[in-house]
């Protein structure tokens, strides 16, 4: 049944939020004493101790792990070791710039890999389905932070054409964009292609046709529609991946992300804002998880699941 | 080649050893696309083994006076150094060569871990069943929407970049995907007769599952360790990239990639080839891996998909 589904899909969803927490409490326990870093260098004994019984540290761990994690879910993960402020309240501000790669990057994959598979699909085994499929084989396999790398060597050293870093103009999200992206154009495409190939065979199709529609209408209103189920459910696990592989992209391209900000302060160890960013955005994964899951039984009805 | 596939087209009198001969040259064509790749894997391979041997300059040497040396085909570019110099004048080709051994041993040992861990749990979860399926199951479903990168980060961050690191955190993350295989594959075993047979005789449940389903759950788990080993490969590499894997001097083809960066403009040749040779191995492990799955599919065997 559809809604025992989507219970189960929900009840997942909160155990891997109640996962995240667990895993970023044991990093903060791990990491030492959290009253001497709250604290910092060069505090006496008793100021650890009054830090101690402020933030329930003689608690049991199980009471400690609770605060926590409600703490947690109220976005309340302690101030920045380094620049005081509110950890959480440092991640959201940079929540925008990386949700912006994420989408354009997904856009510009969608513009060229949905056209490419009907092309490679509607001219099955032509010289345009073997060009499609070898360059879709190619753009899986490129690593993400060489190609990036590539583009900024030919566009930005060579040509002159496009900004390698900053995220200053609009010019400046092309080359992020395109090296986020690529993976999942070259994944799309492949599943756009085998999709079609399959619905392009179906009885429905043969009498859309016969029906005298427009080809165009045959493809998109018939064809795409029905194969654009299993893509929308990798597309789901794609955005996740897209996400925290901005980590990398953004690290390329000095992108002013979440990414960016996760790995500065690891190498800062400023734990409180590592765990703020790996919260966020492991929890922004599941919800979109979770979207893709409710869309797809919206979509096609005729889905029932056991 | 050209004649032989001329050979298939006429006219034969014996159709049915003609078409088992047409069967047996479509698979030598099929292995024909697969040699390539394997070739250079196995060269990889052999690279990683004996770098020693193979690479033309001693690991810890560098010189200076040569550095940032061009690659053989360009202006200023020299034999000595098929593939130019870096900023302290290590040859590049050299790092590439060593490099290679960290790729694959760290690929290798988490493939192991992972596939070790995800086969016996699916094993577990298909045979079985019952609570334990659906706790596998739903343990599964948590692990894969937990995205292994941040996990990575978080890791990283409490006990520090280095191999053992790295193989632990992608060796217990990517252990879903062999699960969600094996489960399938023993639900499916797990009603046939041969089966039943056993149990007639005896068997113990531990015996049937070793002896009895996993023969026949093992090849498409070849085919998904081919991919993972790929995917490893190239999370080492970002982590590597990224500061949070193995930390230099060791020559890993991200940090080498990460170290060339800064030197984009004066010299590429420091951060394109290690990327290059880390694409090759991707794609090849790639095409190696889809090729075994057409193998192994009898349904892509007799028909086309």
């Amino acid at each position: 049944m559809t809604v025992s589904y989507l219970l189960r899909r929900l009840v997942t969803a909160i155990l891997v939020v109640i996962g995240v927490t667990l895993a970023v409490f044991i990093i903060a326990r791990l990491t030492g004493d959290p009253a001497v870093l709250l604290v910092g260098p060069g505090a006496s004994e008793e100021d650890i101790q009054a830090i101690r019984q402020e933030f329930h540290l003689d608690r049991p761990i199980l009471e400690q792990y609770l605060l926590f994690a409600s703490g947690a879910l109220r976005g309340d993960f302690g101030r920045s070791l380094i620049q005081g402020q509110p950890a959480m309240n440092l991640v959201l501000e940079r929540m925008p710039a990386t949700l912006e790669l994420t989408f354009a990057a997904l856009l510009f994959s969608l513009v060229f890999a949905v056209p490419a598979g009907i092309t490679a699909a509607v001219h099955r085994d032509s010289w345009i389905d073997r060009a499609v499929m070898l360059l879709s084989v190619i753009g899986q396999c490129l690593p993400v932070f060489w190609l990036g790398i590539m583009l900024i060597l030919v566009f930005s050293v060579s040509l002159h054409l496009l900004p390698a870093a900053g995220a200053d103009t609009p010019q400046h999200l092309i080359l992020p964009a395109i090296t986020l992206g690529a993976f999942n154009m070259a994944r799309t495409a492949r599943l756009v292609r085998s999709g079609m190939v399959e619905v392009l065979t179906s009885d429905y199709v043969r009498t859309a046709r016969a029906k005298g529609l427009p080809e165009l209408v045959v493809l998109l209103r018939h064809a795409l529609r029905n194969s654009f189920l299993p893509i929308l459910t990798v597309l789901g696990i794609e955005i996740g991946q897209m996400l925290s592989g901005t980590v990398v992209t953004e690290q390329i391209f000095a992108w002013p992300g979440m990414g960016n900000l996760a790995l500065k302060s690891i190498f800062a160890r400023d734990f409180p804002v590592v765990q703020a960013a790996v919260f966020l955005g492991a929890t922004i994964v599941v919800l979109i998880n979770l979207g893709v899951d409710f869309l797809y039984v919206l979509i096609d009805p005729r889905i029932k699941y056991r | 080649m050209v004649s032989t596939l001329d050979d298939s087209k006429r006219w034969n009198p014996h159709p049915i050893a003609g078409a088992k001969r047409k069967l047996v040259l479509t698979a030598f064509s099929r292995a024909r696309t697969v040699f390539v790749p394997a070739a250079f894997l196995v060269l990889l391979v052999i690279a990683a083994v004996f770098p020693e041997q193979l690479a033309p300059y001693n690991l810890a040497a560098h010189d200076l006076a040569n550095n940032v040396e061009p690659p053989v085909f360009m202006p200023g570019g020299s034999l000595d150094h098929l593939l130019g110099t870096d900023q302290l004048g290590r040859d590049v080709l050299t790092r590439i060569i060593y490099g290679a051994r960290i790729s694959l041993a760290v690929g290798a040992a988490s493939v192991l871990i992972a596939g070790t861990v995800g086969v016996i749990l699916g094993l577990v979860a298909g045979y079985w069943g019952a609570w334990i399926d659906e706790l596998i199951t739903r343990l599964a479903d948590v692990q894969l929407a937990f995205p292994y990168l941040l996990l990575a980060i978080a890791v990283v961050a409490v006990v520090g970049p280095g191999i053992v690191t790295i193989i632990m955190v992608l060796g217990l993350t990517r252990w879903t995907v062999y699960v969600r295989t094996v489960r399938g594959d023993v639900l499916s075993v797990r009603e046939k007769e041969y089966l039943t047979a056993a149990r007639c005789v005896g068997a113990s449940d531990l015996r049937i599952v070793f002896h009895h389903v996993l023969p026949n759950v093992i090849q498409p788990t070849i085919v998904v360790a081919t991919f993972t080993f790929a995917n490893n490969i190239v999370a080492e590499a970002s982590l590597s990239f990224l500061g949070l894997g193995i930390p230099p001097p060791t020559p890993t083809w991200g940090g080498m990639l990460a170290e060339g960066r800064q030197y984009l403009t004066s010299a590429w040749w420091i951060a394109a080839f290690p990327g290059l040779a880390l694409a090759l191995t991707v794609l090849s492990a790639n095409l190696l891996g889809d090729w075994l799955r057409d193998e192994l599919d009898p349904r892509v065997k007799r028909g086309r998909i």
